[in-house]
């Protein structure tokens, strides 16, 4: 281990051992990430910074801050201080430009007569951006007050960044003496068959509500992209090795049997029963079919549905009830439950996703016959033949009005986020239209797609984003920082010892 | 945009979805009867009106009759 110095300083104050208090490490490109967060956990402060050469010569110095359990994007106190102690050893320094991840900070440094660093004035990485507003039931949960103690008049709770996402809300005076922190709100997660980081829009959205929550469980055949968050793993069981049926878009139920035990010794619906057992609940279950026996108990459209009937017809069609006891193949034959039918005019809706100067091009997201959806399954095959890479189809006149030709990497980057992928030009696309794919990781798609939804079943705007698209020369941020997130993830840490 | 927000813009949607019908007012507010959840229908009702347009206004004024 490297020695290095460090100094620790009181800001927000002038009198020792007030204020926020502050460790400052200096040579911090010695350390790895690790170590730097072990670092700021020893010093058990609110924060910990790492001074490092900048990248940009023009730079003071590249800084990264911890508290003790994370790496933050930026933080008020931890930039103020250390520009005191940077302009303590350079005495010429009076405006400091900081790299921090979450951008540039500038810093005003002010001395005394004699040239003492006695203050300093911060402008923060981004300017402040409003996101959603939280419920006032939610924010009293949270304190342990009651709705009335949040006031909202001047605005209700809140959240806001310039770096650093906050939840602000306004309390009376005497309840905020009173409030005692309680975390209860979405703590945890089980997912269940289903790569929601890859697979929902605005990646980067789901990224941050997966960070945020204390237990991720997934629960999948494969680490998927979503176990890259995940606390626990818990693996699948597949098709050949559980009982059970899968209903499909024909309404029709159809059994399936197992061939063999789960590799992995529970069938899944085990794996949800004994978790389910573990929170207390009394789930017991001997077998699939009793769960299906329920479903009909409650489901007046199963009523007639078991497993013995189901291998009896080998597969039914729901309704099954006392009105059609061997399922329905077909419904509404003579008629809806209102009639005939109701014929309505409607408007049509646009999306309000628009192209405009910054972004002019729309990306429309779509699927190829060699991977299903987000390639969780079929990019661990031989399908990657066919499909090794997503690839940006662009018409000829616009990769001519940017200089882009087939195989070249570009930047797509939407008001959601960018990534990179190489482009195909093709005709096949129309002029201000491109596609992509997104059945790969290391592309992400929908880092770059945004929250917009359809009105009637808020399905994802996937096929419509405006985008402008540029020449690169490597990986964006997002990428690289997810796929160092991805190793990581997937290493394993200690040594198992040989039995 | 904010849930609140994002509750007004999806409700004027639904209104410009219906403006046609025979009974917009009637139609915006069976939408949202049948499919939004009682948090959706909470936080809409807690809003004063503020950016709705007038049929979706009318729709959610009637609902909290």
């Amino acid at each position: 281990m490297p020695k290095l110095s460090f100094f620790t300083a009181d800001v927000f104050t002038d009198t020792r051992f007030g204020g926020n208090p502050l460790a400052v490490v200096m040579g911090g490109e010695a350390l790895d990430s690790a170590t730097m967060q072990a670092v700021a956990a020893e010093f058990n402060l609110s924060e910990t910074t790492f001074v490092m050469p900048p990248t940009d010569p023009a730079h003071t110095a590249r800084i990264r801050i911890f508290n003790r359990t994370a790496e933050m994007g930026f933080a008020g106190h931890p930039m103020v201080g250390t520009a005191f102690v940077l302009a303590k050893q350079r005495a010429n320094l009076t405006d400091a430009t900081f790299e921090i991840s979450a951008g540039i900070v500038r810093v005003k440094i002010e001395r005394d007569d004699c040239g003492t660093p006695i203050a300093a004035t911060i402008v923060t990485p981004q300017p402040l951006s409003i996101g959603e507003t939280v419920s006032v039931d939610v924010i009293a949960k949270v304190l342990r007050l009651d709705p009335n103690d949040v006031v909202s008049a001047t605005h209700p709770p809140i959240m806001a960044s310039n770096g650093n996402p906050y939840v602000i809300a306004e309390l009376t005076s005497e309840a905020l003496a009173r409030c005692s922190p309680y975390i209860d709100v979405f703590k945890a997660l089980y997912v269940q068959g289903e790569d929601i980081l890859q697979s929902d829009p605005n990646t980067k959205h789901v990224s941050a509500g997966l960070v945020a929550m204390e237990c991720v469980i997934v629960h999948d055949l494969f680490l998927n992209e979503t176990a890259n968050y995940a606390h626990i793993f818990l693996p699948g069981s597949t098709f050949l090795e559980k009982n059970g049926t899968f209903t499909n878009a024909e309404r029709r139920i159809q059994p399936v049997r197992k061939v063999m035990s789960p590799m992995n010794g529970l069938e899944d619906w085990e794996v949800t029963q004994r978790l389910a057992q573990a929170m207390g609940l009394d789930w017991n279950y001997n077998h699939p079919s009793e769960i299906m026996d329920e479903v009909a108990r409650l489901t007046p459209s199963f009523a007639g549905v078991s497993f013995d009937r189901l291998d009896e017809a080998g597969s039914l069609q729901w309704p099954v009830n006392d009105a059609a006891p061997d399922g329905s193949p077909i419904m509404h034959v003579d008629g809806f439950v209102r009639g005939k039918g109701k014929f309505v005019v409607t408007d049509y809706v646009p999306t309000d996703e628009k192209t405009g100067p910054r972004f002019p091009l729309l990306l429309t997201t779509g699927r190829i016959l060699s991977h299903y959806n987000v390639g969780a399954q079929t990019r661990r095959t031989e399908n990657v033949a066919w499909h090794p890479e997503d690839l940006l189809e662009i018409h000829p006149v616009d990769a001519e009005d940017r200089g882009v030709k087939t195989g070249d990497w570009i930047k797509l980057a939407s008001r959601a986020g960018e990534t990179t992928l190489r482009a195909t030009v093709t005709d096949r696309v129309a002029p201000g239209v491109v596609y992509t794919t997104f059945h790969h990781a290391v592309t992400q798609a929908n880092v770059v797609t945004t929250d917009y939804s359809d009105w009637a079943t808020n399905c994802p705007e996937y096929k419509v984003t405006a985008v402008q698209i540029s020449a690169s020369n490597g990986p964006t941020d997002w990428q690289e920082e997810y796929e160092a997130l991805s190793e990581r993830s997937r290493r394993i840490e200690t040594e198992i010892p040989a039995e | 945009m904010n849930t609140t927000e994002r509750l007004v813009y999806m409700a004027n949607q639904i209104a410009a979805n219906l403006e046609t019908d025979p009974n917009p007012v009637g139609a915006i507010a069976e939408h949202i009867r049948l499919f939004w959840d009682p948090r959706m229908k909470k936080l809409i009702f807690e809003n004063d009106g503020d950016g709705l347009s007038p049929n979706a206004a009318a729709a959610i004024a009637s609902m909290k009759k």
